[in-house]
């Protein structure tokens, strides 16, 4: 099932919006506020200040391009049509900070919810082209970036203060966030404390169910400081959403469950010491 | 019988003729087929090399892809060169054997250019940088733009093309910038001395943690380096990604001076303080009238600071300047 299946079932604003000549289309999405326009055979877009996690929702009259907007210019090929836009998960990892880190006993297994910021997928249907052709891709959160890993070999993610959730009430869905269910397990025969968790979502599907995005459920499991952990991807939709379409597959294919070094415990990557 | 005689002998001549003109034709066929080496043997040797760095640097590194190019070129080149005098008919052993007696020569002759050759293979093997990356040698710093027998070559910032014999490399300390995938910026700040050391502390550490080029992970931090002469010096010390550390460090100072002003936290200029004996005492100043008599030293007059002579800091006029002033 490919996303361009569901592009009428997305709710606004994600989906298809006919462009009409001379007329700006305004756009938010969460805090994010996208101007597209067209003119003189162009399509003009232009985005609103970058919104960061934490920042309150803007008032719904606000939010219109002023004179220092910079507004990026494409040039269609004549068959083109409508805009579309698609939600997808972010293209990096994210490392996770949970407000207050919690411990896993041996044993002991934990769901969370994540709420992760979409991606929009700006689109252009033409014609004879299946599935359009992207403009860009914008967040709809700008998230700071981190480095998770060492230092030589490391890997640059996105950094994510969450809740850490351990239900998924329905007033907590928002149009520009998907719910992530985490299964953690520890297998080690040491407590577990997840201070903070690398979560690789480009492997992670999209799914929409009820008007809400979920992706699918991600399974992590301890085995200890030496053996590291399996992380596996379910590839369907969640318990939570059975039954869900899908949106957007995964960035990179899934690969069934590869080891990853995924908990930080209390040590920490601060820049002084031996290797400062 | 005369006749067979001439007509031997024109026999003999048309038959060196044709065998000089074989000759002539064998000749001119080995240097054809010498030209016909040369003319397409090195412009296909030389698009196969650039081929080949395409495609090794494509696939592995830009590195790779020179070296790889490289050796092809100059093997190439040289199963050229011995095709091309195999072909003009050359003999290679005595040339070998010369080149045994002129290498000694030569040897002595390009000392310099050998040791840049070994070094240039020191290079290649030990790796301490690669094409693309950014390096520091002595003062100057540019990225690598190739690695050759003789020199590496430099582009600067201010796009200016340097040459660094290799051997120069292997002698000298190299700094390759851009060998890890982040790197640390340390900024020395210097905050006045009626600062408190703890809010000064948050605020740069807010600022670094706002940047969205700064990495939240190494965490910025904030050293307290010394009681300075003028202020306290603290250093900020924040991770960027390679590519945005110049960006970061542009931003990051911008930011930390608009904050500092929004938050009145004062940045010193340098400070001198002028004792006259006692550490509270202000430095004195008087002014003296032109007409006032001046105080003659060892009179005792002075007002501050001693009892037994005038006080060095009061400004007199200049008795030789005022005669100067009188003259017509």
């Amino acid at each position: 099932m490919s996303s361009a299946d569901h592009i009428a079932e997305l709710p606004h604003p994600w989906g298809r919006h006919p462009l009409v000549e001379g007329e700006t289309l305004a756009l938010r999405l969460g805090a994010r506020d996208l101007w597209v326009r067209s003119e003189q055979r162009e399509i003009r877009l232009a985005l609103g200040p970058d919104p960061r996690p934490g920042d309150p929702l803007p008032p719904p009259d606000q939010g219109r391009p002023t004179p220092d907007t910079e507004w990026s210019r494409w040039v269609p090929p004549e068959t083109s049509g409508d805009l579309e836009l698609h939600p997808s998960l972010p293209d990096r990892s994210l490392v996770l900070k949970p407000e207050n880190s919690f411990r896993l006993l041996p044993r002991a297994e934990a769901r969370v919810y994540v709420r992760v910021p979409l991606w929009i997928r700006i689109q252009l249907r033409v014609e004879g082209v299946p599935g359009g052709i992207q403009l860009t891709e914008v967040p709809t959160l700008s998230m700071s970036d981190t480095w998770w890993g060492d230092k030589v070999d490391g890997e640059l993610a996105y950094w994510l203060p969450t809740t850490a959730r351990r239900e998924m009430l329905p007033g907590l869905h928002l149009l520009h966030l998907a719910a992530c269910p985490l299964q953690l397990t520890n297998r080690s025969g040491v407590e577990l404390e997840v201070e903070k968790l690398a979560f690789r979502v480009a492997h992670l599907s999209l799914f929409l169910h009820e008007g809400h995005f979920w992706a699918d459920e991600a399974r992590v499991t301890y085995h200890g400081e030496a053996e590291g952990s399996t992380v596996e991807m379910s590839g369907h939709s969640p318990k939570e959403a059975e039954g869900g379409n899908l949106v957007c597959g995964p960035r990179e294919p899934i690969v069934r469950g590869f080891r990853a070094r995924t908990f930080i415990r209390l040590r920490s990557m601060s820049g002084i010491g031996g290797d400062g | 019988m005369s006749f067979l005689l001439l007509t031997q002998a024109g026999a003999a001549d048309a038959g060196n003729g044709l065998a000089s003109l074989f000759l002539l034709i064998e000749d001119a066929g080995a240097f054809i087929r010498a030209g016909l080496l040369l003319l397409l043997g090195i412009p296909l040797l030389i698009g196969a090399a650039r081929w080949t760095r395409t495609r090794v640097a494509a696939r592995y590194t830009a590195q790779q892809g020179m070296v790889a190019s490289k050796a092809l070129l100059y093997s190439g080149l040289l199963l050229i060169v011995v095709s091309v005098l195999h072909q003009l008919e050359f003999s290679l052993t005595p040339l070998l054997g010369a080149a045994g007696i002129v290498g000694i020569a030569v040897g002595f002759a390009s000392q310099t250019s050998v040791s840049n050759v070994i070094s240039g293979f020191f290079l290649i093997g030990e790796r301490p940088f690669e094409v693309d990356d950014l390096i520091q040698v002595g003062d100057t710093v540019g990225r690598v733009t190739s690695i050759d027998t003789l020199s590496i070559k430099l582009r600067t910032f201010d796009h200016r093309f340097v040459r660094i014999p290799n051997e120069t490399i292997v002698k000298s300390q190299v700094t390759t910038i851009t060998r890890f995938p982040i790197r640390r910026l340390d900024l020395n700040i210097g905050v006045a001395y009626k600062e408190d050391v703890g809010r000064v502390r948050e605020i740069l550490l807010d600022v670094a943690n706002r940047n969205p080029r700064s990495l939240m992970e190494p965490a910025p931090l904030v050293f307290f380096d010394a009681y300075g002469d003028s202020a306290l010096q603290l250093r900020l010390a924040v991770w960027a990604t390679r590519e945005q550390f110049i960006a970061l460090k542009n931003s990051l100072l911008e930011e930390i001076k608009a904050r500092f002003d929004a938050e009145g936290v004062e940045i010193p200029f340098p400070h001198r303080t002028f004792y006259t004996g006692a550490e509270s005492s202000p430095l004195p100043i008087r002014i003296i009238a032109e007409d006032e008599p001046l105080s003659e030293p060892g009179s005792g007059s002075g007002e501050i600071g001693d009892e037994d002579g005038p006080d060095p800091t009061v400004l007199a006029p200049d008795p030789a300047n005022d005669q100067a002033k009188e003259r017509p």
